[in-house]
């Protein structure tokens, strides 16, 4: 079967508000987990290529 | 090149296109074709994410970048595992939660169709050229290095990529970028484990040599707007730049859209976040290992066949004088290298400093003959993109050869590909079924997507084709992109804010460009990372404003 969308009239005057917060409670201390975690990652990258500048630096 | 490293890359070739017409079998319905139904998995989409960003154009240009300039380059990527943290909770579920095909489609849910289809437009003008460039770039060098015409070259690339892209559709292009970013990250530590084994000294002393030439200095810490790249443009404007990029770039959204859930696309955007930095660190340190190994090895005076042909043809007798001092200086810097890399605690630093003197004469000559380009092509010379080919062909064994060849075509088409599948995804959804025909079935506007892609395949290999003769035409295609990227992301930050209205995204666009141009104008040294900064900050501002004093006029009115 094939189906099409249903088609949106348009409406320059139509300001929606944003979706409601996307992330649910439990969400945020997980992001916070994640930044945490990225951002660890990162800055130990940072540090080994602070270390190869540092050890070889003309 | 030998006929064993032809075999790897028609087997690569064959490969590629014979599995995307195998992927196409599975594509019947507009949703498949563009989303895979939204259906794959994390790690596909995070490599697939991964493999669109890194083109050719890395490949060639940034590793040679690493043998010229060194790591310093990879300061641009600080921002972006930020920037992917920031997407993971803001737009992706929002994206997600639209149910849309294309980041614009959002767009005209917040703030109508003017803003999708402007926004939209800026997309296919600048993408639609961009893809051209990225044809563009390796097919001048295969042109260059292999002697053959432009435009085989630009069908090589070009005819394949299409041809799986048109019939495969996002399942063809994602799975295809999963193997062609093995194949890439593969042949990038062939080429590492190659140089060092063939080096002849420790790769201690080879970090030593590189070190002492500045090709290990990573960071710049000086807070300077006009220097392009450093610790603040990088983490800032970089992350604003990646925010942009991965965020409101059909090519790259529509990654993401198709990943079987908002956690799969989150977790797939967090792939890069972990593993682009030390992947480009790594592409830059192909090209440190190339100087280290020029240290030891005969370079070329000029690496561009092309440009050497001319100069020989023009000004002979000069080059020729070039040619003779530089191979004295050559012989002088490796003798220097060799006591370097052997000199004891006591005697290392003067040793150091014979090997820097040395290493400066070279340079100069190599400046001199550079010059010489300028002066016979009347373009400054693009040396650096050939560096490593003529590396790879004159001095990997064979077979490695052949597989960095079909790296960069791999580079080139999961680009490319992603590309083409934007491309025809936003020409449909947004302007076809948005403006012209509104309702109708499945198999017509699958139909339509495939034409659109060979449509925008067709374009890309044209434009390819001629910008190669234009010569700072791609400068101004990367310049002219460059205005619109920050402004796109603050109509979405925009988007973000309850109080904004579609009139005040029009003209914070607007503005956002109007800055990103007069800042351009006026002050040319203003690092290009930092233009994503003031785009979006001038779009945002505008656009609030002008929501403010629209609501209030309404309420006046009232």
């Amino acid at each position: 079967m094939t189906q099409t969308r249903p088609a949106r009239e348009p409406n320059p005057d139509r300001t929606p508000e944003p979706p409601a917060k996307p992330t649910p409670g439990d969400a945020a201390p997980s992001a916070r987990r994640t930044l945490v975690r990225v951002l660890l990652v990162q800055a130990a990258t940072m540090a080994l290529l602070w270390l190869l500048q540092s050890r070889y630096h003309g | 090149m030998h006929p064993l490293n032809w075999i790897v890359v028609a087997g690569y070739l064959a490969y590629v296109v014979v599995d995307g017409v195998r992927r196409a079998k599975g594509t019947r319905e507009i949703e498949g074709y563009f989303l895979a139904n939204r259906t794959l998995p994390w790690w596909a989409v995070g490599l697939s994410v991964m493999a669109t960003q890194l083109s050719a154009v890395t490949m060639i240009g940034t590793t040679g970048q690493g043998a010229t300039d060194g790591l310093r380059f990879v300061q641009i990527y600080f921002g972006l595992p930020l920037a992917m943290v920031i997407l993971g909770v803001t737009l992706v579920p929002l994206l997600r939660g639209a149910g849309v095909y294309t980041a614009y489609e959002y767009l005209e849910q917040r703030f109508g169709p003017a803003t999708r289809s402007f926004t939209a437009f800026l997309f296919l003008l600048s993408r639609g050229a961009a893809c051209g460039t990225i044809i563009a770039a390796p097919g001048v060098v295969f042109s260059a290095v292999f002697g053959w015409p432009l435009e085989w070259c630009v069908a090589l690339i070009g005819v394949p990529t299409v041809a799986y892209t048109m019939l495969g559709g996002i399942q063809a292009v994602t799975w295809a970028d999963v193997k062609q970013m093995i194949l890439i990250v593969a042949s990038l530590t062939a080429v590492v484990v190659v140089l060092i084994a063939k080096m002849p000294v420790s790769p201690d002393d080879a970090l030593r040599l590189a070190g002492a030439a500045g090709r290990l200095e990573v960071f710049d810490l000086s807070f300077t707007v006009t220097e392009r790249y450093t610790l603040w443009s990088g983490l800032i404007g970089g992350t604003f730049l990646m925010l942009s990029y991965f965020g409101t770039d059909q090519s790259q959204v529509q990654r993401y859209l198709a990943a079987k859930s908002v956690g799969a696309a989150r977790n797939s955007l967090l792939m890069s976040a972990y593993w682009k930095i030390p992947l480009q660190a790594l592409v830059l340190l192909v090209g440190v290992l190339v100087f280290v190994h020029y240290q030891f090895q005969p370079q070329p005076l000029l690496y561009n066949p092309d440009d050497e042909a001319a100069v020989v043809e023009e000004r002979g007798a000069e080059y020729e004088a070039l040619r003779h001092r530089f191979a004295g200086a050559l012989a002088e810097r490796e003798a220097a290298a060799r006591m370097a890399a052997g000199a004891d605690e006591g005697s290392a630093p003067g040793a150091m400093d014979e090997f820097l003197s040395r290493e400066a004469a070279v340079q100069d000559i190599r400046r001199d003959a550079l010059g010489l380009v300028e002066e016979v092509t009347g373009e400054p010379s693009n040396d650096v993109n050939y560096v490593i080919p003529r590396f790879v062909l004159s001095e990997l064994p064979v077979g490695l050869s052949g597989l960095f060849v079909a790296a960069v075509i791999a580079a080139a088409m999961s680009s490319i590909s992603s590309e083409l599948n934007s491309l025809s995804t936003t020409t449909v959804v947004d302007f076809y079924r948005r403006w012209f025909r509104r309702r109708a079935g499945d198999a017509h506007y699958l139909a339509v997507s495939r034409w659109t892609t060979l449509f925008w395949g067709a374009f890309a290999c044209v434009v390819a084709t001629f910008i190669a003769d234009l010569g700072s035409l791609i400068e101004v295609v990367n310049r002219v992109g460059s205005l619109f990227y920050g402004s796109i992301l603050g109509v979405f930050l925009l988007a973000m804010i309850p109080r904004a209205r579609g009139t005040g995204a029009l003209a914070g666009l607007a503005a956002g460009m109007g800055a990103v141009a007069a800042t351009a104008y006026w002050a040319p040294d203003v690092a290009y990372l930092w233009h994503n900064v003031i785009g979006a900050a001038a779009v945002v501002g505008v656009g609030l404003a002008v929501g403010v004093v629209g609501t209030s006029l309404g309420r006046g009115r009232g």
